[in-house]
Protein backbone atom coordinates (compact mmCIF):
# COMPACT_ATOMS: atom_id res chain seq x y z
CA UNK A 1 0.00 0.00 0.00
CA UNK A 2 1.33 3.57 -1.34
CA UNK A 3 2.01 6.30 1.55
CA UNK A 4 0.40 9.24 1.08
CA UNK A 5 3.56 11.06 0.60
CA UNK A 6 4.46 8.55 -1.87
CA UNK A 7 1.34 8.43 -3.99
CA UNK A 8 1.54 12.50 -4.02
CA UNK A 9 5.28 12.39 -5.28
CA UNK A 10 4.00 9.30 -8.35
CA UNK A 11 0.99 11.61 -9.42
CA UNK A 12 3.42 14.48 -9.77
CA UNK A 13 5.72 12.84 -11.93
CA UNK A 14 2.46 11.01 -14.22
CA UNK A 15 3.29 12.70 -17.35
CA UNK A 16 -0.34 13.77 -18.26
CA UNK A 17 -0.76 15.98 -14.90
CA UNK A 18 2.81 17.40 -15.18
CA UNK A 19 1.45 21.13 -16.00
CA UNK A 20 -0.64 21.18 -12.76
CA UNK A 21 0.57 22.70 -10.16
CA UNK A 22 0.19 20.68 -6.38
CA UNK A 23 -2.79 22.56 -5.41
CA UNK A 24 -4.45 21.49 -9.00
CA UNK A 25 -2.73 18.20 -8.44
CA UNK A 26 -4.48 17.69 -5.18
CA UNK A 27 -7.84 18.84 -6.71
CA UNK A 28 -7.81 16.78 -9.23
CA UNK A 29 -6.10 13.10 -8.04
CA UNK A 30 -9.40 13.95 -5.04
CA UNK A 31 -11.35 12.21 -7.61
CA UNK A 32 -9.10 9.18 -8.22
CA UNK A 33 -10.08 5.41 -7.67
CA UNK A 34 -7.37 4.00 -7.68
CA UNK A 35 -7.31 -0.12 -8.73
CA UNK A 36 -5.17 -2.70 -8.99
CA UNK A 37 -5.38 -5.17 -11.47
CA UNK A 38 -3.46 -8.34 -11.59
CA UNK A 39 -1.67 -9.64 -14.34
CA UNK A 40 -4.05 -10.10 -17.91
CA UNK A 41 -7.02 -8.78 -15.60
CA UNK A 42 -8.90 -6.71 -18.01
CA UNK A 43 -9.52 -3.28 -16.92
CA UNK A 44 -12.42 -2.85 -19.76
CA UNK A 45 -13.54 -5.10 -22.89
CA UNK A 46 -14.15 -3.85 -26.30
CA UNK A 47 -17.56 -2.79 -27.22
CA UNK A 48 -18.68 -2.07 -23.32
CA UNK A 49 -20.07 1.88 -22.40
CA UNK A 50 -17.41 4.12 -21.74
CA UNK A 51 -17.84 5.15 -18.28
CA UNK A 52 -14.53 5.99 -16.78
CA UNK A 53 -11.24 7.63 -17.60
CA UNK A 54 -8.15 6.00 -16.64
CA UNK A 55 -4.29 6.17 -15.88
CA UNK A 56 -1.59 4.33 -15.37
CA UNK A 57 0.34 4.62 -12.25
CA UNK A 58 2.29 1.73 -12.39
CA UNK A 59 2.28 -0.82 -14.52
CA UNK A 60 1.64 -1.91 -17.91
CA UNK A 61 -1.92 -1.50 -20.07
CA UNK A 62 -1.94 -3.07 -23.28
CA UNK A 63 -4.80 -2.12 -25.48
CA UNK A 64 -6.08 -4.44 -28.59
CA UNK A 65 -8.73 -4.63 -30.77
CA UNK A 66 -10.54 -7.62 -32.95
CA UNK A 67 -7.91 -6.77 -35.03
CA UNK A 68 -5.07 -7.84 -33.15
CA UNK A 69 -3.78 -4.25 -33.08
CA UNK A 70 -2.13 -3.47 -30.05
CA UNK A 71 -0.88 -0.17 -28.41
CA UNK A 72 0.83 -0.13 -25.02
CA UNK A 73 0.15 2.59 -22.65
CA UNK A 74 3.02 4.32 -21.24
CA UNK A 75 3.42 5.36 -17.48
CA UNK A 76 1.19 8.51 -16.21
CA UNK A 77 -0.89 8.68 -19.43
CA UNK A 78 -4.59 8.57 -20.17
CA UNK A 79 -6.67 6.12 -21.68
CA UNK A 80 -10.28 4.91 -22.09
CA UNK A 81 -10.90 8.83 -23.17
CA UNK A 82 -13.91 8.29 -25.12
CA UNK A 83 -15.61 8.16 -21.85
CA UNK A 84 -15.63 11.88 -21.94
CA UNK A 85 -17.79 11.28 -25.06
CA UNK A 86 -21.44 10.38 -23.69
CA UNK A 87 -22.79 7.05 -25.11
CA UNK A 88 -19.54 5.88 -26.91
CA UNK A 89 -18.61 1.99 -27.09
CA UNK A 90 -14.95 1.40 -26.66
CA UNK A 91 -13.46 0.67 -29.66
CA UNK A 92 -10.31 -0.95 -27.67
CA UNK A 93 -10.12 -3.62 -24.71
CA UNK A 94 -7.82 -2.73 -22.12
CA UNK A 95 -5.90 -5.62 -20.10
CA UNK A 96 -3.08 -5.51 -17.35
CA UNK A 97 -0.40 -7.38 -18.67
CA UNK A 98 1.78 -7.11 -15.45
CA UNK A 99 0.68 -6.35 -12.13
CA UNK A 100 -0.56 -2.69 -12.73
CA UNK A 101 -2.21 0.61 -10.39
CA UNK A 102 -4.48 2.93 -12.61
CA UNK A 103 -6.61 5.52 -11.52
CA UNK A 104 -10.15 6.19 -12.60
CA UNK A 105 -12.21 9.02 -12.74
CA UNK A 106 -16.06 8.84 -13.61
CA UNK A 107 -17.18 10.45 -16.86
CA UNK A 108 -19.08 13.27 -14.83
CA UNK A 109 -16.17 13.95 -12.45
CA UNK A 110 -14.50 14.99 -14.95
CA UNK A 111 -17.12 17.24 -16.98
CA UNK A 112 -17.42 18.50 -13.20
CA UNK A 113 -13.74 19.16 -12.56
CA UNK A 114 -13.67 21.01 -16.50
CA UNK A 115 -16.78 23.17 -14.92
CA UNK A 116 -15.12 24.02 -11.66
CA UNK A 117 -11.29 24.70 -12.70
CA UNK A 118 -11.15 25.92 -16.49
CA UNK A 119 -7.56 25.92 -15.52
CA UNK A 120 -6.93 22.21 -14.68
CA UNK A 121 -8.95 21.35 -17.82
CA UNK A 122 -6.54 24.12 -20.17
CA UNK A 123 -3.74 22.06 -18.92
CA UNK A 124 -4.53 18.76 -19.33
CA UNK A 125 -7.22 19.13 -22.36
CA UNK A 126 -4.20 18.53 -24.68
CA UNK A 127 -3.30 15.22 -22.96
CA UNK A 128 -7.09 13.78 -23.80
CA UNK A 129 -7.37 15.05 -27.17
CA UNK A 130 -5.40 11.11 -28.61
CA UNK A 131 -8.96 9.33 -28.67
CA UNK A 132 -8.00 5.79 -27.05
CA UNK B 1 -11.65 -19.77 3.71
CA UNK B 2 -10.91 -16.73 1.82
CA UNK B 3 -14.60 -15.73 0.57
CA UNK B 4 -15.59 -15.73 4.04
CA UNK B 5 -12.75 -13.41 5.63
CA UNK B 6 -12.95 -11.24 2.17
CA UNK B 7 -16.92 -11.15 3.11
CA UNK B 8 -16.35 -10.36 6.80
CA UNK B 9 -15.80 -6.73 6.15
CA UNK B 10 -19.09 -7.09 4.67
CA UNK B 11 -20.74 -9.33 7.66
CA UNK B 12 -19.31 -7.88 10.84
CA UNK B 13 -21.15 -4.55 10.86
CA UNK B 14 -24.37 -5.61 9.46
CA UNK B 15 -24.31 -8.27 12.48
CA UNK B 16 -23.43 -5.45 15.02
CA UNK B 17 -26.43 -3.24 13.60
CA UNK B 18 -28.83 -5.99 13.99
CA UNK B 19 -27.63 -6.62 17.43
CA UNK B 20 -27.18 -3.00 18.55
CA UNK B 21 -30.15 -1.84 17.22
CA UNK B 22 -32.18 -0.63 19.38
CA UNK B 23 -29.23 2.02 21.04
CA UNK B 24 -28.29 3.00 17.65
CA UNK B 25 -31.73 3.60 16.29
CA UNK B 26 -31.88 6.67 17.93
CA UNK B 27 -28.33 7.55 16.33
CA UNK B 28 -29.21 6.69 12.92
CA UNK B 29 -32.58 8.36 13.19
CA UNK B 30 -30.29 11.77 13.50
CA UNK B 31 -27.57 10.69 10.99
CA UNK B 32 -30.86 10.34 8.40
CA UNK B 33 -31.59 14.16 8.98
CA UNK B 34 -28.03 15.07 8.64
CA UNK B 35 -28.27 13.17 5.68
CA UNK B 36 -31.15 14.72 4.27
CA UNK B 37 -29.93 18.16 5.04
CA UNK B 38 -26.81 17.33 3.28
CA UNK B 39 -28.83 15.97 -0.09
CA UNK B 40 -30.53 19.68 0.15
CA UNK B 41 -27.19 22.12 1.08
CA UNK B 42 -25.11 19.87 -0.97
CA UNK B 43 -26.16 22.20 -4.05
CA UNK B 44 -25.45 25.27 -2.32
CA UNK B 45 -22.16 23.87 -0.96
CA UNK B 46 -20.77 23.09 -4.94
CA UNK B 47 -21.89 26.58 -5.96
CA UNK B 48 -19.97 28.10 -3.09
CA UNK B 49 -17.24 25.76 -3.57
CA UNK B 50 -16.81 26.99 -7.38
CA UNK B 51 -16.35 30.54 -6.36
CA UNK B 52 -14.46 30.11 -2.69
CA UNK B 53 -12.19 27.20 -4.33
CA UNK B 54 -12.48 26.06 -0.82
CA UNK B 55 -14.68 23.05 0.22
CA UNK B 56 -14.07 23.28 3.93
CA UNK B 57 -15.20 27.38 3.88
CA UNK B 58 -18.00 26.60 1.48
CA UNK B 59 -19.25 23.99 4.01
CA UNK B 60 -19.10 26.07 7.12
CA UNK B 61 -20.62 29.10 5.49
CA UNK B 62 -23.71 27.05 4.30
CA UNK B 63 -24.48 25.67 7.87
CA UNK B 64 -23.47 28.56 9.23
CA UNK B 65 -26.06 30.44 6.86
CA UNK B 66 -28.73 27.44 7.22
CA UNK B 67 -27.83 27.40 11.19
CA UNK B 68 -29.09 31.10 11.40
CA UNK B 69 -32.19 30.96 9.32
CA UNK B 70 -32.86 27.74 11.55
CA UNK B 71 -32.41 29.86 15.02
CA UNK B 72 -34.62 33.00 13.64
CA UNK B 73 -37.30 30.19 12.42
CA UNK B 74 -37.25 28.46 15.99
CA UNK B 75 -37.52 31.57 18.31
CA UNK B 76 -40.18 33.40 16.08
CA UNK B 77 -42.47 30.52 15.30
CA UNK B 78 -41.61 27.75 17.40
CA UNK B 79 -43.37 28.85 20.89
CA UNK B 80 -46.61 30.00 18.81
CA UNK B 81 -46.39 26.73 17.23
CA UNK B 82 -45.92 24.80 20.35
CA UNK B 83 -48.60 26.74 22.21
CA UNK B 84 -51.57 25.82 19.18
CA UNK B 85 -50.70 22.06 19.32
CA UNK B 86 -50.68 22.22 23.19
CA UNK B 87 -54.09 23.73 22.30
CA UNK B 88 -55.61 21.43 20.16
CA UNK B 89 -53.96 18.29 22.27
CA UNK B 90 -56.56 19.45 25.08
CA UNK B 91 -59.14 19.76 22.96
CA UNK B 92 -58.64 16.23 21.49
CA UNK B 93 -59.04 14.85 24.71
CA UNK B 94 -60.76 11.29 24.92
CA UNK B 95 -64.39 12.88 26.51
CA UNK B 96 -64.48 15.79 24.71
CA UNK B 97 -63.65 13.93 21.49
CA UNK B 98 -66.41 11.36 21.57
CA UNK B 99 -69.00 14.31 22.18
CA UNK B 100 -67.68 16.31 19.50
CA UNK B 101 -67.40 13.32 16.75
CA UNK B 102 -70.89 12.50 17.49
CA UNK B 103 -72.03 15.95 17.20
CA UNK B 104 -70.11 16.12 13.88
CA UNK B 105 -71.53 12.32 12.89
CA UNK B 106 -75.16 13.29 13.39
CA UNK B 107 -75.21 16.60 12.00
CA UNK B 108 -73.31 15.71 8.33
CA UNK B 109 -74.31 11.86 7.89
CA UNK B 110 -77.50 11.14 6.39
CA UNK B 111 -79.89 10.24 8.65
CA UNK B 112 -80.65 6.77 6.68
CA UNK B 113 -77.37 6.03 7.32
CA UNK B 114 -76.97 7.07 11.01
CA UNK B 115 -79.96 4.84 11.81
CA UNK B 116 -79.18 1.35 9.70
CA UNK B 117 -75.37 1.48 10.95
CA UNK B 118 -76.39 2.70 14.63
CA UNK B 119 -73.71 2.91 17.32
CA UNK B 120 -71.47 0.73 14.95
CA UNK B 121 -70.93 3.33 12.60
CA UNK B 122 -70.37 5.72 15.11
CA UNK B 123 -67.68 3.70 16.95
CA UNK B 124 -65.40 2.89 13.58
CA UNK B 125 -65.32 6.66 12.97
CA UNK B 126 -64.48 7.14 16.44
CA UNK B 127 -61.66 4.79 16.94
CA UNK B 128 -60.66 5.95 13.31
CA UNK B 129 -60.26 9.49 14.22
CA UNK B 130 -58.81 8.20 17.83
CA UNK B 131 -56.20 6.51 16.46
CA UNK B 132 -55.51 9.19 14.01
CA UNK B 133 -54.44 11.88 16.62
CA UNK B 134 -53.28 8.83 19.00
CA UNK B 135 -50.77 8.09 15.94
CA UNK B 136 -50.06 11.79 15.42
CA UNK B 137 -49.14 12.96 19.39
CA UNK B 138 -47.11 9.26 19.43
CA UNK B 139 -44.96 10.03 15.98
CA UNK B 140 -44.63 13.96 16.65
CA UNK B 141 -43.47 12.18 20.90
CA UNK B 142 -41.05 10.46 19.53
CA UNK B 143 -39.62 12.73 16.66
CA UNK B 144 -39.74 15.11 19.14
CA UNK B 145 -38.24 13.58 22.06
CA UNK B 146 -34.79 12.44 19.99
CA UNK B 147 -35.10 15.69 17.94
CA UNK B 148 -36.61 18.82 18.96
CA UNK B 149 -35.20 19.57 22.36
CA UNK B 150 -31.84 18.73 23.59
CA UNK B 151 -28.66 20.80 22.53
CA UNK B 152 -27.08 16.93 22.41
CA UNK B 153 -29.37 16.37 19.72
CA UNK B 154 -29.32 19.37 17.87
CA UNK B 155 -25.02 19.24 17.82
CA UNK B 156 -24.89 16.13 16.26
CA UNK B 157 -26.95 16.38 13.56
CA UNK B 158 -25.04 19.86 12.79
CA UNK B 159 -21.59 17.54 13.46
CA UNK B 160 -22.53 14.25 11.22
CA UNK B 161 -24.15 17.51 8.46
CA UNK B 162 -20.75 19.11 8.62
CA UNK B 163 -18.83 15.60 8.01
CA UNK B 164 -21.15 14.61 5.66
CA UNK B 165 -20.70 17.77 3.32
CA UNK B 166 -16.80 17.60 3.80
CA UNK B 167 -16.51 13.74 3.33
CA UNK B 168 -19.06 12.30 1.15
CA UNK B 169 -16.60 11.38 -1.58
CA UNK B 170 -14.24 10.21 0.79
CA UNK B 171 -16.68 7.63 2.27
CA UNK B 172 -18.20 6.87 -1.61
CA UNK B 173 -14.41 5.73 -2.46
CA UNK B 174 -14.17 3.85 0.57
CA UNK B 175 -17.31 2.04 -0.24
CA UNK B 176 -15.98 1.65 -4.48
CA UNK B 177 -12.89 0.28 -2.81
CA UNK B 178 -13.88 -2.61 -1.87
CA UNK B 179 -16.16 -3.15 -4.97
CA UNK B 180 -14.23 -6.11 -7.10
CA UNK B 181 -12.47 -4.38 -10.45
CA UNK B 182 -15.02 -6.36 -12.51
CA UNK B 183 -18.29 -4.53 -11.08
CA UNK B 184 -16.24 -1.44 -10.40
CA UNK B 185 -17.54 1.30 -13.36
CA UNK B 186 -21.04 -0.08 -12.99
CA UNK B 187 -21.14 0.69 -9.30
CA UNK B 188 -20.34 4.22 -10.45
CA UNK B 189 -22.95 4.46 -12.35
CA UNK B 190 -25.44 3.11 -10.21
CA UNK B 191 -24.09 5.72 -7.10
CA UNK B 192 -24.38 8.65 -9.17
CA UNK B 193 -27.78 7.91 -10.49
CA UNK B 194 -28.86 7.24 -6.77
CA UNK B 195 -27.59 10.30 -6.21
CA UNK B 196 -28.93 12.05 -8.67
CA UNK B 197 -32.45 11.06 -8.43
CA UNK B 198 -32.98 10.89 -4.71
CA UNK B 199 -31.54 14.26 -4.69
CA UNK B 200 -33.84 15.35 -6.62
CA UNK B 201 -36.77 13.73 -5.19
CA UNK B 202 -36.16 15.12 -1.96
CA UNK B 203 -35.02 18.33 -2.70
CA UNK B 204 -38.69 18.49 -4.85
CA UNK B 205 -41.08 17.11 -2.06
CA UNK B 206 -39.32 19.62 0.00
CA UNK B 207 -40.29 22.47 -2.09
CA UNK B 208 -43.55 20.92 -2.70
CA UNK B 209 -44.32 20.33 0.94
CA UNK B 210 -43.29 24.08 1.57
CA UNK B 211 -45.25 25.34 -1.02
CA UNK B 212 -48.50 23.34 0.20
CA UNK B 213 -48.15 24.37 3.77
CA UNK B 214 -47.90 27.85 2.43
CA UNK B 215 -51.09 27.64 0.22
CA UNK B 216 -52.98 26.10 2.54
CA UNK B 217 -52.29 28.90 5.53
CA UNK B 218 -52.79 31.41 2.52
CA UNK B 219 -56.38 29.53 1.21
CA UNK B 220 -57.89 29.46 4.63
CA UNK B 221 -57.38 32.86 5.70
CA UNK B 222 -58.86 33.58 2.63
CA UNK B 223 -61.38 31.43 3.31
CA UNK B 224 -61.92 33.34 6.45
CA UNK B 225 -61.50 36.60 5.53
CA UNK B 226 -64.16 36.22 2.67
CA UNK B 227 -67.09 34.28 4.51
CA UNK B 228 -67.84 33.85 8.20
CA UNK B 229 -66.19 30.64 8.78
CA UNK B 230 -63.74 30.86 11.69
CA UNK B 231 -60.59 28.08 11.23
CA UNK B 232 -58.39 28.26 14.59
CA UNK B 233 -55.04 26.66 14.03
CA UNK B 234 -54.83 27.72 10.65
CA UNK B 235 -51.00 27.43 10.55
CA UNK B 236 -50.85 23.95 12.27
CA UNK B 237 -53.68 22.85 9.45
CA UNK B 238 -50.95 24.28 7.17
CA UNK B 239 -48.12 22.31 8.44
CA UNK B 240 -49.92 18.82 8.95
CA UNK B 241 -51.23 19.67 5.37
CA UNK B 242 -47.37 20.32 3.72
CA UNK B 243 -46.25 17.75 5.77
CA UNK B 244 -48.53 14.67 4.89
CA UNK B 245 -47.95 15.84 1.18
CA UNK B 246 -44.62 13.72 1.56
CA UNK B 247 -46.64 11.11 1.06
CA UNK B 248 -47.56 9.76 -2.50
CA UNK B 249 -51.38 10.26 -3.43
CA UNK B 250 -52.64 9.44 0.26
CA UNK B 251 -50.62 12.21 1.62
CA UNK B 252 -52.71 15.22 0.44
CA UNK B 253 -55.93 13.21 1.34
CA UNK B 254 -55.10 12.37 4.79
CA UNK B 255 -53.55 16.24 5.38
CA UNK B 256 -57.19 17.81 4.58
CA UNK B 257 -58.53 15.03 6.28
CA UNK B 258 -56.88 15.98 9.56
CA UNK B 259 -57.56 19.88 9.03
CA UNK B 260 -61.34 19.09 8.80
CA UNK B 261 -60.93 16.86 12.33
CA UNK B 262 -59.11 19.75 13.79
CA UNK B 263 -61.88 22.28 12.78
CA UNK B 264 -64.90 19.90 13.87
CA UNK B 265 -63.47 18.90 17.07
CA UNK B 266 -61.79 21.89 18.40
CA UNK B 267 -63.97 25.00 19.78
CA UNK B 268 -65.79 26.78 16.82
CA UNK B 269 -68.96 28.67 16.74
CA UNK B 270 -71.91 28.16 16.07
CA UNK B 271 -72.11 24.55 13.95
CA UNK B 272 -75.24 24.42 12.97
CA UNK B 273 -74.75 25.76 9.44
CA UNK B 274 -71.25 24.49 8.82
CA UNK B 275 -72.44 21.88 5.87
CA UNK B 276 -71.58 24.73 3.37
CA UNK B 277 -68.31 25.11 5.10
CA UNK B 278 -67.01 22.16 4.57
CA UNK B 279 -67.10 21.53 1.44
CA UNK B 280 -65.45 24.79 1.09
CA UNK B 281 -62.61 23.87 3.42
CA UNK B 282 -62.64 20.20 0.81
CA UNK B 283 -62.52 23.00 -2.36
CA UNK B 284 -59.88 25.42 -0.92
CA UNK B 285 -57.27 22.01 -0.58
CA UNK B 286 -58.79 20.80 -4.14
CA UNK B 287 -57.00 24.52 -5.25
CA UNK B 288 -54.37 23.55 -3.64
CA UNK B 289 -53.63 20.09 -4.92
CA UNK B 290 -54.03 21.89 -7.98
CA UNK B 291 -51.69 24.24 -7.68
CA UNK B 292 -49.05 21.67 -7.04
CA UNK B 293 -49.70 19.31 -9.04
CA UNK B 294 -50.43 21.35 -11.88
CA UNK B 295 -47.20 24.16 -11.63
CA UNK B 296 -45.13 23.32 -8.56
CA UNK B 297 -44.20 19.19 -9.08
CA UNK B 298 -43.45 20.08 -12.90
CA UNK B 299 -41.41 23.01 -11.78
CA UNK B 300 -39.24 20.90 -9.30
CA UNK B 301 -39.74 17.57 -10.76
CA UNK B 302 -40.93 15.70 -7.61
CA UNK B 303 -42.96 12.87 -8.43
CA UNK B 304 -40.70 11.73 -11.52
CA UNK B 305 -39.40 8.86 -9.93
CA UNK B 306 -40.53 6.76 -12.61
CA UNK B 307 -43.08 4.43 -10.87
CA UNK B 308 -46.41 3.67 -11.45
CA UNK B 309 -48.76 5.64 -9.21
CA UNK B 310 -50.78 2.16 -8.58
CA UNK B 311 -47.42 0.76 -7.05
CA UNK B 312 -46.64 4.00 -5.45
CA UNK B 313 -49.78 3.53 -3.32
CA UNK B 314 -48.93 -0.10 -2.68
CA UNK B 315 -45.34 0.83 -1.42
CA UNK B 316 -46.94 3.70 0.55
CA UNK B 317 -49.55 1.11 2.52
CA UNK B 318 -46.74 -1.51 3.10
CA UNK B 319 -44.47 1.53 4.66
CA UNK B 320 -47.14 2.77 6.26
CA UNK B 321 -47.92 -1.02 7.77
CA UNK B 322 -44.44 -1.45 8.56
CA UNK B 323 -43.51 1.96 10.09
CA UNK B 324 -46.55 4.54 10.19
CA UNK B 325 -46.33 7.45 8.40
CA UNK B 326 -42.62 8.00 8.72
CA UNK B 327 -42.27 4.34 6.74
CA UNK B 328 -44.82 5.88 3.88
CA UNK B 329 -43.07 8.95 3.46
CA UNK B 330 -39.57 6.53 3.44
CA UNK B 331 -40.96 4.20 1.22
CA UNK B 332 -40.98 6.06 -2.02
CA UNK B 333 -37.16 6.70 -1.85
CA UNK B 334 -36.05 3.03 -1.01
CA UNK B 335 -38.47 2.09 -3.77
CA UNK B 336 -36.18 4.52 -6.05
CA UNK B 337 -32.37 3.02 -4.82
CA UNK B 338 -33.68 -0.10 -5.50
CA UNK B 339 -35.37 0.27 -8.84
CA UNK B 340 -32.45 1.87 -9.76
CA UNK B 341 -30.14 -0.85 -8.26
CA UNK B 342 -32.26 -3.26 -10.43
CA UNK B 343 -32.04 -0.90 -13.51
CA UNK B 344 -28.70 -0.76 -13.70
CA UNK B 345 -27.45 -4.06 -12.78
CA UNK B 346 -29.68 -5.56 -15.96
CA UNK B 347 -27.92 -2.85 -18.19
CA UNK B 348 -24.65 -3.51 -16.66
CA UNK B 349 -25.46 -7.68 -17.39
CA UNK B 350 -26.40 -6.51 -21.18
CA UNK B 351 -23.48 -4.24 -22.05
CA UNK B 352 -20.65 -5.39 -19.76
CA UNK B 353 -21.35 -9.46 -20.28
CA UNK B 354 -21.26 -10.68 -16.92
CA UNK B 355 -23.64 -13.46 -17.81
Amino acid sequence: MLLKSQKKSQYTNLHSLRNLNDKELEIFSSHFHIRTYAENEPIYKINTPALVVYILIEGDVVLSNENDKNISIAKGHFFGNLALNDQNKRPYSATSVAKSIVAGIFHKDFYNLFDKYRSIKDKIIEELIIIK
Amino acid sequence: MATVIKNLKWLIPILMLIILWNPIKPILFLMSISLILMILLNPLVEILETMTKNRFISVIVAVAGMFFIIGLGIKSIYPFIYEQVMEIKTQLEFGDLSAKVKSVYEKFVPDFFVSTLGDDGFNSLFTFINNVSKNLYSMAGEAGAIVGNTIYSFLCIMIFLVFLLLDSEKFKRSFINNIPNRYFEITLKIIDRIYLQIGRYIRGQFIAASSVAITSIIGLYLLQYFTDISINYIIIIGICAGLFNLIPFLGPIIGMMIAIIIYFTTEQTDIGHNTIYLFLIILVFGIVQLIDNIVVSPLVLSDSVGIHPLIIIILAMVGGTIAGPLGMILSIPLAVILKVIIEELSWGFENYGYY
